[in-house]
């Protein structure tokens, strides 16, 4: 029975959900302008709206915790990379706020929209310009973001399996990060020779 | 006094995100040297109902007693007692090599180079792993991919292995090689649980067989007594249960 992760697409009947493709599209781009133009009041504004939403939808936060680890982790990166450029203070703070807020926005959005929707989406708004290869995107984004979740639900069963063998008694970080990465590593690889394998054999 | 079943699972119910039920109210035994197959359909929640099993997974109601302790009270001797063999061979390996594969468990626990040695190489000759040990372990065939995921878990000793869908996907020759391993493990006393549909190629070296079908548990008696139900679970009843008997 599968567990419902992250970049999970969970069907609804929410307002999101009944948006058409391109809708969901245009206004993901538009929230994300905003996160990454807004100021305070603005930044305060679209967090009270992406809680909102996160309370309609509801995403899987519990099953995220790696991921929003990994938002956090990179948000703080941004934040140190910034102070040490620009000093410590309100903008680089910001900075790191529009991060999460986008990868906020991402996480919500991914939970309303099916993958082949988006896909389908982004051809239909960029398929009026000329040689724009709209059709290859399309199915790229659509394998992109199909097997996206299928890889971290594999990382799921790599962790569920190495912990099995007591695998968190190890305090080594470097050790840690080494059985995490490289079995996803290895399992991506295979994964995607696999797919590219039978796209081949279906003349992609 | 009688000594307590090896493991116990009490009204365990465990739901997933909104509320959407996968185990109910699920009691069951397993005493001391039995194999046991736990059958049912895709979907019925039997995968989910082994992670509990070793306290990968907390359930959100009930409990699970390892002879007569609550498991929740154990830390990691639990993992050690019960070794979990996953569907997908594949994805339990994280090393290079089958002998450091094997190796894996016992360098979690913490255990002196030498044991480790000791450990492995008894597996290693146990299972009839020596051709394979400098080899990795995602190029081998399917019969011997499971082999090592045994061998992976045996080298931590359990008292009770667990075996989800462990002939999926392989042919013949691999579920005879799988066979040929559980059975003379079984026969030493090892207690097994095998999760599977695929009752044809181990029903007849059960001695119990429990039902699981949309997270509760249906029926449970002996294979003669469940057998010539089990279709209305959505299991295939087996025809001979000729398969190494």
């Amino acid at each position: 029975m599968a567990e419902i992760a992250f970049l999970h697409y969970r069907p609804g009947r929410t307002l999101l959900h009944r948006l058409p493709g391109w809708g969901k599209l245009l206004l993901l781009l538009a929230v994300t302008a905003a996160c990454s133009r807004s100021a305070l009041i603005g930044l305060a504004l679209l967090t009270a709206l992406l809680t909102t939403g996160s309370l309609v939808l509801k995403p899987a936060l519990g099953k995220m915790k790696g991921a929003l680890m990994f938002a956090l982790i990179m948000a703080g990166l941004l934040a140190f990379s910034d102070a040490r450029q620009f000093g410590f203070g309100t903008p680089v703070i910001l900075r790191a706020v529009r991060f999460i807020l986008i990868f906020w926005t991402g996480i919500l959005f991914t939970t309303a929209a099916h993958p082949a929707e988006i896909g389908d989406a982004f051809e239909t708004l960029t398929r009026w310009i000329p040689h724009f290869p709209a059709r290859r995107l399309n199915t790229h984004i659509t394998l992109t973001l199909t097997f996206l979740p299928l890889i971290m639900d594999e990382s799921a069963t790599v962790d569920r399996a190495a912990r099995s063998r007591c695998f968190h008694r190890r305090k080594n970080p470097l050790v840690r990060i080494r059985y995490r990465v490289e079995p996803l590593v290895d399992g991506v690889f295979r994964k995607s020779d696999e797919i590219s394998r039978a796209m081949a054999a279906r003349c992609y | 006094m009688n000594n307590p079943p090896l493991l116990q699972v009490r009204r365990l119910s465990r739901s997933f995100d909104r509320n959407v039920p996968v185990l109910r109210d699920v009691s069951f035994s397993l005493t001391e040297g039995s194999w046991t197959i736990l059958a049912g359909s895709n979907g019925s929640g039997k995968t989910v109902l082994m992670n509990h099993l070793n306290g990968l997974e907390k359930p959100d109601k009930g409990e699970i007693l390892f002879r007569g302790q609550k498991i929740e009270t154990m830390g990691d001797e639990i993992r050690r007692r019960v070794g979990l063999v996953f569907q997908n061979s594949d994805l339990q390996f994280v090393e290079q090599t089958v002998a450091r594969e094997l190796a894996f468990g016992p360098t979690n626990l913490g255990l002196p180079r030498r044991k480790i040695e000791l450990r492995v190489q008894e597996v290693c000759d146990e299972l009839g792993l020596e051709k394979l040990m400098d080899r990795r372990p995602h190029t081998l065939s399917g019969g011997e991919k499971k082999r090592v995921a045994i061998g992976g878990i045996l080298v931590m000793e359990p008292d009770l292995l667990v075996l989800d869908e462990p002939f999926t996907g392989l042919d013949w020759a691999g579920v005879d090689q799988v066979l040929r391993t559980l059975i003379p493990l079984h026969k030493k006393g090892m207690s097994l649980l095998l999760i599977t549909h695929d009752l044809a190629k181990c029903a007849a070296h059960s001695d119990r067989m429990i039902i699981l079908s949309e997270g509760r548990i249906r029926r449970e008696g002996t294979p003669e007594e469940i057998l010539p139900g089990v279709e209305e679970w959505g299991i295939r009843r087996p025809e001979g249960l000729t398969w190494l008997k």
